[in-house]
């Protein structure tokens, strides 16, 4: 079970406090966005919770196998770019999100195991929620200058 | 563009994070493995979409010189068997008024991140070695 998530943004530009759990997180944008860089941003954010489950999704499994797995690298990156029909095209709709992810794992992995291993880091979760598509219901909660 | 790195060692299920240049612990809960020494990664994806709408809503307040003073964003992340989804509530802290609410409301549904999960985003994985 996933605890909710609480964030709190003041009037200080645009740091928030998130809190999960016992956990403390600040978010904040960098200063050519206009904040303070207190904190990663949120597509920061996205990216640490797409390493975070490959690397535990791996991890896991390569136990269960007994297989020696010392550590494991994830590097990620996302950005915008041009739908693939529509390649130089400059208006802004034809933008798409991507994410790229590049992995390293540590100790003596046979190639077969590494290829695995990759298979069940793109298989891993989050991964899956990222790449179909997720519902997001809103509200808005009842009233609000009550409260501190 | 935005950058992140993860590694994992042989301690279960410690996960150290660079993201963007700031350090981030995530682990999973002790009934899952872990030691819960930071978020689980899910967790990290609420926290991504929270801080996405908090910041979207007050950048459009911003612009709008509406007297928002604070935002409050409660992400909570379910799953029934394969199928995942999100609920969101947002509370708006200042003197608007109900149309003022409602656009902000409005603009939450279209921020960044929102977009993302909404829609969906291709994954491109490589060994690096």
């Amino acid at each position: 079970m996933t605890r909710d998530v609480c964030v709190d943004a003041g009037p200080s530009q645009y740091l928030e406090n998130i809190s999960v759990g016992p956990h403390a997180l600040v978010g904040d944008e960098p200063a050519d966005a206009g904040g303070a860089d207190a904190g990663p941003n949120p597509y920061e954010l996205l990216l640490a919770a797409l390493g975070t489950c490959a690397s535990i999704t791996v991890r896991m499994y390569a136990q269960r196998r007994q297989w020696p797995l010392r550590g494991m690298r994830v590097r990620l990156s996302h950005g915008k770019v041009h739908a693939e029909d529509c390649a130089g095209c400059e208006t802004e709709n034809t933008m798409i999100d991507r994410i790229e992810m590049e992995i390293s794992f540590l100790g003596d992995l046979s190639e077969g195991q590494r290829l695995r291993l990759l298979e069940i880091a793109n298989r891993c979760p989050v991964h899956r929620t990222l790449t179909s598509r997720i519902e997001i219901s809103a509200r808005q909660a009842p009233s609000t200058d009550a409260m501190s | 563009m935005a950058h992140a790195k993860a590694n994992i060692g042989t301690t279960n299920y410690a996960v150290s994070i660079m993201a963007g240049h700031h350090q981030l612990s995530a682990d999973e809960r002790a009934e899952l493995g872990g030691q819960d020494v930071g978020p689980a990664p899910y967790e990290l994806l609420c926290a991504a979409l929270c801080a996405c709408t908090a910041i979207t809503l007050r950048m459009y307040a911003e612009r709008k010189k509406w007297p928002l003073r604070a935002v409050h964003v409660d992400v909570r992340y379910t799953q029934e068997g394969k199928k995942g989804a999100i609920a969101r509530v947002l509370t708006f802290e200042g003197e608007l008024d109900g149309e003022q609410r409602a656009r902000l409301a409005d603009v939450a549904e279209r921020t960044p991140v929102t977009l993302t999960l909404k829609q969906g985003v291709p994954i491109t994985t490589t060994l690096w070695s």
